[in-house]
């Protein structure tokens, strides 16, 4: 109880903080709090304020690592370069560093610049979006889908009302094209579909605990064949309570 | 439902679908305008409560006396059917609370559906204010066949069965009963509910779980006012009868704003087939697959999902057998005790494997035997068999067989029967034998998925 206190109010002090940038929507790292409050694994990683610190984040957290631009005003990291992977060496961490700097400097100069997020690359597995909202007409709702192609051409997503049970999460992940993906192709290892449920659930959770959260967005969350990991994630909140 | 009164609703649906006593404000002797045909369905029902005619302007109709104002009825009314202009609704809701009635049926249009929102609301807090429930307004009224109570303007009157049917649109109440005469197929309640004012899918849901003459339920959904409540409904009725429910895919009104993937994917339809999915319903896309679903729940349900065709014909064995594999359901092969059972006796050419082709010569009793060896399958959850005429076997012979087997099976039992006229006669036997028959190979497979559980 006094921990979901302690909980409650560092998810309250997120909230306002984010209100009083005049934003709705948590930045990656914040979502990500959320996220480990609720024991979804997330990505090691630490907001770097120069190049400097971000070697020596990369060092701590070990390579390879990610960049990633950290403004509340960009919301598709990738799309103006904000985002380089693959990096392997401090000299590499502080290329990229002003790479990134360079690269909002001259495709979006009004963007306020938080810091540099630098975060473990992870290994490969299967990519999939678990996502929440609030519906008009049913409330809390739970959405699952394989990431790339399968939600962004096929949608191929489904959805279920929260909370919700573990059984009712697997059969959400069944009734999508890409269960059989999940299931192993020729050979390869199936992945961990007990956690996968279990992240399911939990986003269910958070969308149902904390009424002031409009959308939840954990994508991609890469799923091993055991285990797995948020690599990226986003949180909306109402404008006020 | 928490804050849903269950017992409440259950009481007033119950008045309201199976009253004593019924008036009709509106009555009338033109059977080609809605009061008179709602006066002429109502007498001719056989219903054996009380009707009452209400009209300032007649003596008699059909021969019935006529009251010239609701409260001019010496006795008793739990039900008052209103058919009068829109704007007359209000004061005849008034009389209708000083005559202490419980439930309304107000069949006239002429409010929210037109913007006429504030006289809606004008009716609503009338009734609240005498304890009346609501149908409608704007709607084509109820049927009770268990009571021969018909306060619909249909011009079809339906056989008494086990399906109930409940639907937001009057005109589809209208061409599924129309649809359900010609295919013999029988209905226990028939409630339109327009514009749900007040009594919604819920509380007609609620009452029909514990209809014992209903075994089905079968709604046709539109708008969507309380989408929590209606999940926990049907939840709570699933589990007891199945509920197939056809949702018209109303886009969602407003974009929502898309900062999240989740938020720019998760579409109005997606979610609604997402919800009513967890909540136990069998989704349905057209009427067609409405009215095939509805037939085949005089069969069983399984937990299982092997199939086992049975077909006097390869050609539509294999189409069948590729139907249900698209359709997520499998189609094993047969263990080998069972194969060579069947070698016994099967013509050489046939395929004694899974799709089973008895050759075109199969007659009563082979499709029998077959059948019986079959339906014995551990490995066989449902039963598909299939007929076509090929000028060798008469319909009715292996129709007589699938019927006396699926008196003795408790497996699911599905027909197919292609052709015309030369399977009319099977059809029939089938039909009245409780076996649901269809006419193509995707039909019987999309409807044997249903019975999965």
């Amino acid at each position: 109880m006094e921990s979901q206190l302690k909980y409650r109010k560092r998810m309250d002090a997120i909230f306002k903080n984010v209100r009083s940038r005049g934003y709705k929507f948590l930045m990656e790292h914040e979502s990500k709090e959320v996220l480990k409050i609720y024991t979804i694994p997330t990505t090691r990683e630490r907001l770097a304020v120069d190049a400097n610190d971000a070697i020596k984040s990369a060092n701590t957290i070990g390579y390879p690592v990610v960049l990633k631009i950290c403004s509340p005003r960009i919301v598709h990291k990738s799309d103006i370069g904000g985002v380089i992977i693959g990096i392997h060496t401090p000299k590499e961490v502080k290329e990229a560093y002003r790479k990134i700097i360079k690269n909002m400097s001259a495709k979006a100069p009004e963007a306020k610049i938080l810091g540099i997020l630098v975060q473990e690359e992870v290994p490969k597995g299967f990519e999939v979006i678990v996502g929440a909202v609030r519906d008009p007409q049913f409330g809390p709702v739970v959405m699952f889908g394989l990431g790339g192609v399968f939600v962004e051409v096929l949608k191929d997503v489904s959805f279920r009302l929260a909370p919700l049970t573990k059984n009712e999460a697997f059969k959400m992940i069944k009734e999508t094209k890409g269960f059989k993906i999940l299931e192993g192709l020729r050979g390869e290892k199936p992945a961990d579909l007990n956690a996968l449920t279990g992240v399911i659930t939990k986003v269910g959770e958070i969308i149902t605990d904390l009424p002031e959260v409009m959308e939840i967005d954990i994508n991609p969350l890469i799923v091993f064949n055991k285990g797995l990991v948020a690599v990226d994630a986003r949180i909306i909140i109402k404008d006020r309570l | 439902m928490s804050n849903y009164h269950f017992e409440q609703a259950l009481f007033q649906m119950k008045r309201l679908v199976e009253p004593r006593s019924v008036a009709i404000v509106g009555a009338s002797g033109k059977i080609h305008k809605v009061g008179g045909a709602i006066t002429r369905n109502a007498l001719e029902g056989g219903y054996g409560g009380k009707i009452y005619l209400v009209n300032p302007n007649a003596k008699r109709i059909f021969g019935k006396r006529v009251y010239p104002n609701l409260e001019d009825i010496p006795n008793d009314v739990d039900v008052v059917e209103i058919v009068v202009s829109a704007p007359l609704v209000p004061m005849i809701m008034e009389q209708a609370v000083r005559k202490r009635v419980k439930g309304a049926i107000i069949i006239s249009s002429g409010f929210a559906e037109v913007g006429r929102d504030e006289l809606q609301n004008q009716v609503v807090r009338i009734a609240e204010k005498g304890g009346i429930r609501i149908i409608g307004p704007n709607c084509f009224g109820l049927i009770n066949t268990e009571l021969g109570l018909d306060l619909s303007f249909t011009f079809s009157k339906p056989l008494k069965g086990s399906i109930a049917f409940i639907s937001q649109s009057g005109a589809l109440c209208c061409g599924t009963l129309d649809w359900a005469l010609q295919n013999e197929v029988g209905f226990s309640k028939f409630i339109n509910l327009g514009n749900k004012c007040d009594l919604d899918e819920t509380d007609a849901l609620v009452y029909l779980k514990e209809d014992r003459q209903t075994k089905v339920i079968a709604i046709y959904l539109e708008g969507i006012t309380d989408g929590r409540k209606l999940f926990e409904a049907i939840n709570f009725v699933s589990k007891k009868k199945p509920v197939i429910i056809l949702k018209a895919g109303v886009t969602e009104p407003g974009a929502r704003a898309a900062l999240s993937h989740t938020g720019s994917i998760a579409g109005h339809v997606e979610i609604v087939q997402g919800v009513l999915k967890q909540a136990g319903a069998i989704l349905v896309e057209d009427v067609e697959e409405l009215f095939d679903s509805i037939q085949v729940f005089s069969q069983p349900r399984s937990s299982g999902r092997n199939v086992a065709i049975i077909s006097n014909a390869g050609g539509l064995a294999v189409l069948t057998a590729d139907w249900c594999h698209k359709l997520g359901l499998s189609v094993p092969k047969l263990p080998s005790q069972t194969i060579e059972e069947l070698q016994s006796f099967l013509p050489s050419i046939a395929s004694p494997f899974n799709p089973i082709d008895m050759t075109g010569d199969a007659d009563y009793e082979r499709y029998k035997r077959v059948l019986k060896i079959v339906s014995e399958t551990k490995a066989v959850d449902i039963i598909i068999s299939i007929f076509v005429a090929q000028g060798l076997v008469t319909s009715d012979g292996p129709a007589k067989a699938i019927v006396e087997l699926n008196n003795l099976s408790n497996k699911p039992l599905l027909a197919y029967m292609m052709g015309g006229n030369s399977v009319i006669n099977g059809i029939r036997i089938l039909h009245y034998g409780g076996v649901p028959v269809y006419s193509s190979a995707k039909r019987v497979s999309r409807a044997a998925t249903k019975l999965v559980i």
